[in-house]
């Protein structure tokens, strides 16, 4: 079994290869800018750094969000095109469980994203990544009840939060046998409506 | 000569479009899906709900127009996408989209200014002839370009501030009259009489184009009859203000055709749909004896036909880009 992994949801770029629940190519970095022309040369690099080539690959994982709108369009983007060239199955993974590899001596794993005003993008999972709270938007404040046994975990300044270390392997095995979404069907998972829709809907209520 | 088949698409505004041209000039299929409705029930485009729309459909639209062809992906001799300028969300999906399937299918990668594309609708079932005039109107353009030969493009004169099609739909705007605005004033002008005093904008000897005091001037004068309490003739207003902007576009641009000796006109952009334009540029043309080319009206909006074209004649002078490709919300044709 090899996958591709893609994470475009945040500041970090993450694309990575892996071959029997391995990582064997790895490649973060940092952009602040310009994911969009950088995502494709990067993942052309990472295959010239395996022996094998993309149309070996068995699945794709693609982080679908919550995080930058824009940042996760460019990843779904590139999975959607590959899935769909290269009849490839595709697994759309959050970026919050994402955030919830990293390991932490609570219970419960609080992975938080800022999304500004007092919101954050949020959910609550266990050591194994069971779903304690599914992610949603929510006010910061209301995770006060998770943090009793709970550890947030962000690259946003947010008080008490611990950095990420991500750990792609365990995501990946988590949802190796998840059923896979048809490339035209795979879509960013944004958790929250665009400003002109929020608009429009408190105009009808 | 081996057929060349370029697949275009296009993601700038509106409209997810993807398009297989034959040799340049033959549209063997073409898929838009506009996203129009939805824009409509807020008034104008929504760049953040365009993007999410175009993520959704691109690699729809990409199959379908290969099934509508009849052809695969090892049938394309390259793949041409709009780099530039429109919205930058919805040209970044677009732009993503086309990079990847240049390095998945390991075909060429051609950059395509969304301009070169308007003007090389003209190119559709028909040759443009060099040197040539083109005239580029649209919602988010007005342009005078001199084309001395194939694909090569030297802007003489534009517009200093609103394009054409954004005054008409600020003018349908003021005027109550709902989005898309534009086509419709063009429709009531046909059923009015110019009654209306407005000015001729910018009638100097540059080969600019300056609309905002034209629109400024039609919400000044809409604004006083209200106030005053007089009912606006609706149909004269769009007369009177589709009767300047033909007017001033038309002057610029035959004196351009004089001045730089030229005997083919081609007029390109979604405002060259409008009837008036089309109408009063044909007339014109007639009598001097200037052979004019306006695309069919499907071909006027935003389509990826124009790209796959445009992107013909860019293979051909071997215009590349690397997967690096980056989208560009606003840039100079070239």
């Amino acid at each position: 079994m090899r996958s591709l992994f893609i994470n475009t949801s945040s500041f970090f770029m993450t694309i990575a290869i892996l071959e029997k629940g391995m990582v064997i190519y790895k490649k973060e970095e940092e952009l602040l800018v310009d994911m969009a022309s950088k995502i494709v040369p990067e993942i052309e690099l990472s295959f010239n750094n395996v022996p094998f080539n993309i149309q070996d690959i068995d699945k794709i994982f693609v982080v679908t969000g919550p995080g930058s709108f824009t940042g996760v369009r460019v990843g779904v983007t590139v999975a959607k095109i590959i899935g769909w060239a290269l009849k490839k199955d595709v697994i759309p993974l959050s970026s919050l469980e994402l955030l919830a590899t990293t390991y932490c001596e609570t219970s419960n794993k609080i992975p938080v994203i800022d999304a500004r005003r007092g919101y954050v993008f949020a959910g609550v999972y266990d050591s194994d990544l069971n779903v304690i709270m599914p992610d949603k938007y929510t006010l910061l404040s209301s995770l006060e009840e998770y943090m009793k046994d709970g550890t947030m975990i962000s690259y946003d300044k947010i008080d008490k939060a611990i950095m990420p270390k991500l750990d792609i392997a365990k995501i990946v095995l988590k949802h190796i046998n998840d059923k896979p979404i048809s490339p035209h069907a795979l879509k960013p998972n944004y958790l929250k409506l665009t400003e002109a829709e929020e608009k429009k809907t408190r105009q009808m209520q | 000569m081996k057929d060349i088949y370029i697949l275009g698409i296009e993601s700038s505004c509106d409209e997810t479009s993807v398009s297989i041209v034959k040799n340049g000039n033959e549209d063997i299929a073409t898929v838009v899906l506009s996203q129009m409705d939805t824009h409509a029930e807020y008034g104008g485009v929504v760049p953040e709900i365009a993007s999410r729309m175009h993520v959704e459909n691109i690699t729809i639209v990409i199959e379908e127009c290969l099934n509508k062809a009849q052809m695969t992906m090892d049938d394309i001799t390259a793949i041409a996408v709009t780099y530039g300028p429109g919205l930058i969300g919805s040209l970044l999906v677009g732009v993503v989209a086309a990079s990847t399937l240049s390095y998945v299918y390991n075909k060429p990668l051609v950059p395509v200014h969304h301009i070169a594309g308007h003007i090389y609708a003209n190119n559709i079932n028909n040759e443009m002839h060099y040197p040539a005039l083109a005239l580029v109107v649209s919602g988010g353009h007005t342009d005078l370009i001199y084309m001395k030969e194939e694909y090569s493009f030297e802007r003489i004169g534009g517009t200093l501030d609103d394009a054409v099609g954004e005054a008409y739909d600020k003018v349908a705007r003021v005027a109550h009259i709902p989005y898309p605005g534009g086509p419709l004033v063009d429709k009531m002008a046909h059923t009015g009489i110019d009654t209306y005093q407005l000015p001729l904008p910018l009638d100097d000897n540059s080969y600019n184009f300056s609309f905002s005091g034209l629109k400024s001037a039609v919400i000044n004068l809409v604004h006083n009859e209200e106030q005053r309490g007089n009912e606006i003739n609706l149909a004269n207003l769009a007369c009177s203000f589709q009767n300047r902007v033909v007017e001033i576009l038309s002057k610029k641009t035959m004196r351009a055709l004089d001045e730089y000796k030229i005997k083919n006109l081609v007029v390109a952009g979604g405002v060259s749909a409008n009837s008036a334009i089309r109408a009063h540029l044909s007339e014109l043309c007639k009598a001097k004896g200037i052979n004019l080319s306006i695309p069919s009206l499907k071909y006027c909006t935003d389509n990826a036909t124009m790209i796959a074209a445009a992107g013909y004649f860019a293979y051909k002078l071997g215009r590349r880009a690397g997967y690096d490709l980056k989208a560009v919300a606003s840039t100079k044709l070239n």
